[in-house]
């Protein structure tokens, strides 16, 4: 666990492009999404959706602002929203570095070598494990790669991260 | 023989004294107990003569405005703040003296939600309830394609297909307010980033102390225990918090700057006098008019108005002038009934003209004028009574003192008949080419608030974006239906009126609940189960939607179609029954239904609309109508007071001779005109507590120029009348300047004014008073 931190910790901004599938019952087909993820330390994360519409989150402390294109942007406390900001909040820890953020709302279990990892996070909150099964993270060396978000009902979530 | 008598008698006095001090203990006990103050700004209003002016009352009486408390906390990093404001609001959320908690985190409340869901149609902003025809239905379904990919929208599946049309989202868009606080940290805070804001609405109206206080001490006190440092800084606005406000500085000012009084009135008696037997009975005359003051007031009234009190104890210093002129006046060789028998006429009068003078307040028909004059004449009215009947039997010619030696030398001061004339026409000279305003026509300035608290709530206001009410429409129906009703009617015009930009923007009480009619028009236009389906068949061709995951959402639209309308008693419980209620005032035989307008551009032609709206509709602004509401009563109140000069002028006429009156009289009138102009050249705008001030001015100089002018047996006499006007005078002044250390700025201003006039007044009749002492 603390090799995995040390190699994705991170002293730079950096961002990454990614390619999300989500995998959903109501759905015929698996909904697509491109975008771009953003970290600057030591606490602002954004996730800038690009297509098939441009919205962006960004996480600051514990706050996440959401813009969307005809709509006053939205800022929520990220306190109230454990679900949202557990979701969020893994992704910015992982594309981060800042695995011990995590310690609060997931249990994790690391698996595999340095060149080729495997992360899962499982919910530790009620609330949170009401809603999602488990998030599989698997990378390279400094890394990430591929985040795949299963939820109870089935429904799957897979993001491909390429680095720049 | 005669010395046992006369021990026999001394004891019997002591007894009596004994005896009297004992009932007011017993009646100042019973009093204690069940004083009731109150501190409803509208007591001291004049009763309402349009329909705008009532409903400017009832708002300022029991409006939810009045329920709003505004809360800052500060001390703090910004990180700390934002967590102690959510723990804070969540703490509050579940006392029940709270009914709304807002710090700017979204909050779920899930019996709103369901009402919420359960009537979305109805609700709905939506001319038809829902887009639910194949064209719309086609668009809001993709936008919800987007909303499941989005990160919270995943997260709200099961409502997204419940809900396809977006009437949810579309509800609460049309109900977020214009302005918005800043967010920080997740919750609201100031433009500056220092202070976390609160909005709280109280279960409690905000003049009900007793409840206010509780509910501030619960927040303070639950702020106390979330971080005990004592560095965390809470500062409590809103008319709840000005009430507790206001009775605390009334209690504190009663008891610190009363004792305090009591104390300075003790040492200057016990030096005047010097006899330990008169000092004790001048106090108890004071303890018996303060005591027959309240008791004539609960009489009459269940509750008496704080300022009422505390003006109220100040006016009794006037009644304690009485028995000093007596006990001054006393001499060894005459026995006290024969010297009150001389000095009795000129108090009688001096009594029955300021009676008069009070009564006119009584006659404004304002409560909190009329409480004032009551307290007043029950006062004086028991120290007439006291004085003729009581202090005569108790007073002992033999405690009697000369005046000192030196008062012979003010007997030597120049007469000067012309000067109060001259004074006159030189005040009235300077006000008129003043170019200050003479009148302060602010509601504010009746506020006994500090102006910094006042600031405070303002600036608090409009970081949480609480529109500054200057504009309203008032829509009047017989009930809440067809007021709702007339309100969706009016809808066209107002967008027009936003369109042409007379108006920025409105906020309608139909929009928070349409009218049932409206409601019912929207189920006739729902489509029936075999419709929908069809229509949403024809809008999925393509989508990625699967057909069959839309099960709820038929439902729901065919659960709709006969429901039973909701109705503002349906809400009761419910946030929305909170918003609804400030902008929806209803009573048993009638309705109002608010429409706030922002950001008016052009007054004229929005007035000019409203006009053309009929008996109905009523533009309504708030500013000008409290201004001319002051007015009025300012009207009034001098009107009464020129009225009680009149009538005072005529009974010393019957009383004295023309030129004793004139002599009695101009000074009075000249120490008025020169002490309004003295605070009109000091920056001060006058405001009715000036009015009642100047009143209280006006009768103590008038005290001064009767006992002035008596006309005295004796040059003995004559000195002793000057002695003890000038003994009042320095008894008054001292009060008077104390008070200028109350925390209330309405005290400080009745202080400062009476301090000044008094002494005006004092050297004015000393200067000119009446003739030598001539023999009757």
């Amino acid at each position: 666990m603390s090799e995995l931190a040390t190699l994705l910790h991170r002293d730079a901004p950096a961002t990454a492009d990614y390619h999300e599938f989500q995998y959903r019952r109501v759905l015929t087909a698996p909904l697509e999404r491109r975008g771009e993820l953003y970290f600057a330390p030591p606490a602002t994360f954004e996730k800038r959706v690009r297509l098939p519409v441009s919205e962006t989150y960004r996480i600051e402390g514990e706050t996440l602002s959401m813009a969307f294109p005809d709509r006053a942007t939205r800022q929520i406390s990220l306190r109230n929203q454990p679900l949202l900001g557990g979701l969020l909040l893994s992704f910015k820890a992982i594309i981060g570095g800042q695995l011990d953020s995590l310690d609060s709302t997931f249990i994790a279990t690391v698996g595999g070598t340095a060149d080729q990892w495997t992360l899962d996070l499982r919910p530790s909150q009620p609330d949170v494990a009401k809603y999602l099964e488990v998030i599989h993270v698997s990378g390279h060396r400094s890394e990430p790669l591929h985040f795949e978000v299963v939820e109870r009902s089935g429904d799957r979530t897979v993001t491909e991260i390429e680095p720049r | 023989m005669s010395v046992d008598q006369t021990s026999y008698s001394s004891r019997r006095q002591w007894l009596l004294m004994a005896t009297w001090a004992l009932l007011l203990a017993l009646g100042g006990y019973f009093v204690a107990s069940t004083l009731s103050v109150d501190s409803d700004l509208r007591l001291f209003l004049p009763a309402a003569q349009s329909p705008q002016e009532r409903i400017l009352l009832d708002e300022l009486k029991e409006g939810p405005g009045t329920r709003v408390l505004l809360v800052a906390l500060s001390g703090l990093p910004a990180e700390q703040l934002a967590t102690l404001s959510d723990q804070l609001a969540n703490l509050l959320r579940d006392h029940p003296a709270f009914v709304r908690v807002e710090n700017g985190t979204l909050q779920s409340d899930p019996t709103m939600q369901e009402l919420m869901l359960r009537y979305r149609y109805l609700l709905s902003p939506r001319a038809q309830g829902c887009a639910c025809e194949t064209e719309t239905l086609r668009r809001e379904l993709d936008a919800r394609l987007v909303e499941l990919g989005s990160p919270a929208g995943a997260l709200a599946e099961d409502l997204l297909l419940r809900d396809p049309s977006g009437e949810m989202q579309a509800i609460l868009d049309s109900w977020l307010p214009a302005i918005e606080p800043q967010l920080q940290d997740g919750v609201w805070f100031s433009r500056d980033g220092q202070q976390a804001l609160l909005f709280l609405q109280t279960a409690a109206p905000g003049f009900d102390a007793d409840r206010q206080r509780l509910a501030i001490t619960t927040l303070t006190e639950a702020a106390r225990d979330l971080e005990p440092s004592g560095r965390l800084a809470v500062a409590v606005t809103g008319p709840g918090a000005f009430t507790v406000l206001l009775e605390q500085s009334v209690r504190v000012d009663v008891t610190q700057l009363g004792g305090l009084a009591g104390i300075g009135s003790v040492l200057f008696l016990l030096l005047v006098l010097r006899s330990l037997r008169h000092t004790l009975l001048g106090l108890l005359c004071l303890a018996t008019t303060s005591l027959a003051a309240i008791v004539g007031v609960f009489l009459v009234y269940p509750s008496v108005h704080g300022i009422t009190l505390a003006f109220g104890f100040t006016l009794l210093g006037v009644a304690m002038d009485y028995p000093v002129h007596l006990m001054l006046h006393l001499t060894r060789d005459v026995t006290a009934r024969q010297t009150l028998s001389h000095v009795w006429p000129t108090m009688r009068l001096s009594i029955v003209t300021t009676c008069i003078a009070y009564l006119a307040l009584i006659l404004t028909g304002f409560t909190g004028l009329t409480q004032l004059g009551l307290f007043t004449i029950c006062g004086l009215v028991a120290t007439g009574m006291v004085l003729r009947w009581v202090l005569p039997r108790l007073v002992s010619p033999s405690d009697s003192r000369a005046p000192p030696a030196w008062l012979l030398a003010v007997d030597r001061l120049p007469r000067l008949p012309a000067l109060p004339l001259v004074v006159l026409g030189a005040a009235v000279a300077a006000l008129i080419v003043s170019p200050r305003p003479l009148w302060s026509n602010e509601l504010a300035g009746l506020t006994p608030v500090p102006q910094s608290l006042q600031d405070l709530d303002a600036r608090l206001r409009s970081e949480l974006g609480a529109p500054d009410l200057r504009y309203a429409l008032a829509i009047r129906a017989p009930n809440a239906e067809s007021a709702l009703q007339r309100d969706e009617a009016l809808k066209g015009e107002l967008e027009q009126l936003v369109a042409t930009g007379v108006v920025g923007s409105y906020e309608s009480p139909s929009r928070l609940l349409p009218s049932v009619l409206h409601q019912q028009q929207v189920q006739k236009g729902l489509p029936a189960a075999d419709t929908l389906r069809s229509r949403m068949h024809d809008a999925l061709a393509g989508s990625a939607f699967r057909e069959d995951a839309f099960a709820t959402f038929f439902a729901d639209i065919e659960g709709s179609r006969t429901l039973a309308p909701l109705t503002p008693a349906a809400l009761s419980g419910t946030g929305l029954a909170d918003r609804l209620g400030a902008v929806l005032l209803q009573k048993p035989d009638e309705a109002t239904a608010l429409v706030t307008l922002s950001d008016v551009k052009d007054p004229v032609r929005l007035a000019a609309w409203a006009a053309s709206k009929g008996n109905d509709v009523l533009l309504l602004d708030l500013k000008s109508l409290a201004e001319s509401l002051i007015a009025r009563y300012r009207t009034i109140a001098l009107a009464a007071l020129g009225f009680a000069l009149v009538v005072i002028g005529l009974v010393m006429v019957v009383q004295l001779r023309w030129r004793a009156t004139l002599a009695v009289l101009l000074p009075v009138l000249a120490t008025l005109a020169a002490t309004v102009t003295l605070l009109n050249l000091g920056g001060i705008q006058l405001t009715l507590f000036h009015v009642v001030s100047l009143i209280l001015v006006g009768g103590l100089s008038f005290d001064y120029g009767l006992f002035f002018n008596r006309s005295e047996a004796t040059d003995d006499g004559a000195l002793r009348t000057r002695y003890s006007v000038m003994v009042c005078w320095i008894s008054t002044l001292g009060a008077f300047a104390l008070l200028m250390l109350s925390t209330m700025p309405v005290l400080q201003a009745l202080g400062s004014t009476v301090a000044l006039g008094v002494t005006l007044g004092f050297m004015l009749s000393l200067l000119a008073r009446h003739a030598e002492p001539q023999a009757k």
